[in-house]
């Protein structure tokens, strides 16, 4: 009973220790780009862009969304695939993030012929799945993946296990030079992958 | 590297710790020799927010899969997101710690 007791104060020491170091040494971002997949842009048979949050009630695409939107677009434009598939979690309204993201990209320039939209998908390997289903007979085998940097373990493996092979072209990629609060939330959103990832291997999704 | 945020925390944070430890010593007479027990009984407190968040997370996680895997129905993950399980788990950690004490 009394060393049931001391855990509170034993844990409490690790949290501080553990606060501390990650919000004022580069722990956080040295952890992150540990478990982080390299960049690999190379030619693909589509470039597939994953959903980024919920869309606001005006018709804006959240920040993450906004990034893996236009780095989507980027590679399309810098010809490394024929077609951009935009992914988005809301089902297929005016106001889906699939398709405010493929109006962003008509409007930068994608021709709507090489604009695939993906809606419904719920979760990652949900995603992984109907990509493969609206893909596969199209004859897409290589894809060049765009999600956040945190999550792009977890997607590329996803996306293997169902048979893509896959190039990874993360956004946000994790900084060295940050301030406190942005570790500890780059502390905070590794944690939360490496839970995800835990959960997947569980659920046999990996 | 420390950047100008880091400096600007750790020196702010630091006066004040000096002034206050000062005020308390000098104008409230309070015990040099129970600091170390004040800060034994905050780390209590930290660790019973982080048991408390930890369970709260639990559950929820819990519920969440509970639900998905009985009913078919899509219920994110990401609702664990919200900082507002973090706000109210410091709250029942640190009353159940003062709780605690004020019991012994």
């Amino acid at each position: 009973m009394r060393a049931l007791d001391r855990l509170p104060e034993l844990l409490g020491v690790a949290v501080v220790v553990v606060f501390v170091v990650c919000a004022f040494t580069p722990a956080a971002t040295i952890v992150a780009a540990s478990i982080g997949v390299p960049t690999r842009i190379a030619p693909a048979d589509a470039i597939v862009v994953l959903a980024g949050g919920r869309v606001s009630s005006q018709g804006a695409l959240s920040d993450s969304s906004s990034r893996r939107a236009l780095h989507g677009i980027e590679l399309y434009r810098e010809g490394f695939a024929p077609m951009l598939v935009l992914s988005g979690s809301d089902a297929d309204l005016a106001h889906a993030e699939s398709r405010i993201r493929a109006a962003l990209a008509r409007r930068c320039g994608v021709p709507p012929e090489a604009i695939v939209t993906l809606t419904g998908a719920s979760t990652t390997a949900d995603e992984a799945a109907r990509t493969r289903s609206l893909l596969w007979d199209r004859g897409v085998r290589r894809v060049l993946l765009v999600t956040d940097a945190d999550h792009m373990a977890r997607a590329a493996a996803v996306f293997t296990r169902v048979g893509f092979t896959v190039f990874a072209a993360p956004v946000n990629e994790p900084e060295w030079n940050l301030e406190p609060q942005s570790r500890v939330a780059l502390l905070h959103r590794t944690l939360r992958e490496a839970a995800a990832m835990a959960y997947y291997y569980t659920a046999g999704y990996l | 590297m420390i950047g100008h945020a880091a400096l600007l925390i750790v020196g702010v944070v630091g006066l004040t710790s000096v002034g206050s430890y000062l005020v308390a010593v000098r104008w409230m007479g309070l015990s040099t020799r129970r600091l170390g027990a004040a800060v034994r009984a905050a780390l209590h407190c930290v660790g019973m927010m982080t048991i408390f968040c930890a369970l709260n997370l639990g559950v929820g996680a819990a519920l969440i899969v509970g639900t998905r895997l009985l009913t078919g129905r899509f219920v994110s993950l990401y609702l664990l997101e919200d900082g507002t399980w973090w706000a109210l788990s410091a709250l029942q950690g640190l009353t159940w710690s003062i709780w605690r004490r004020v019991n012994d």
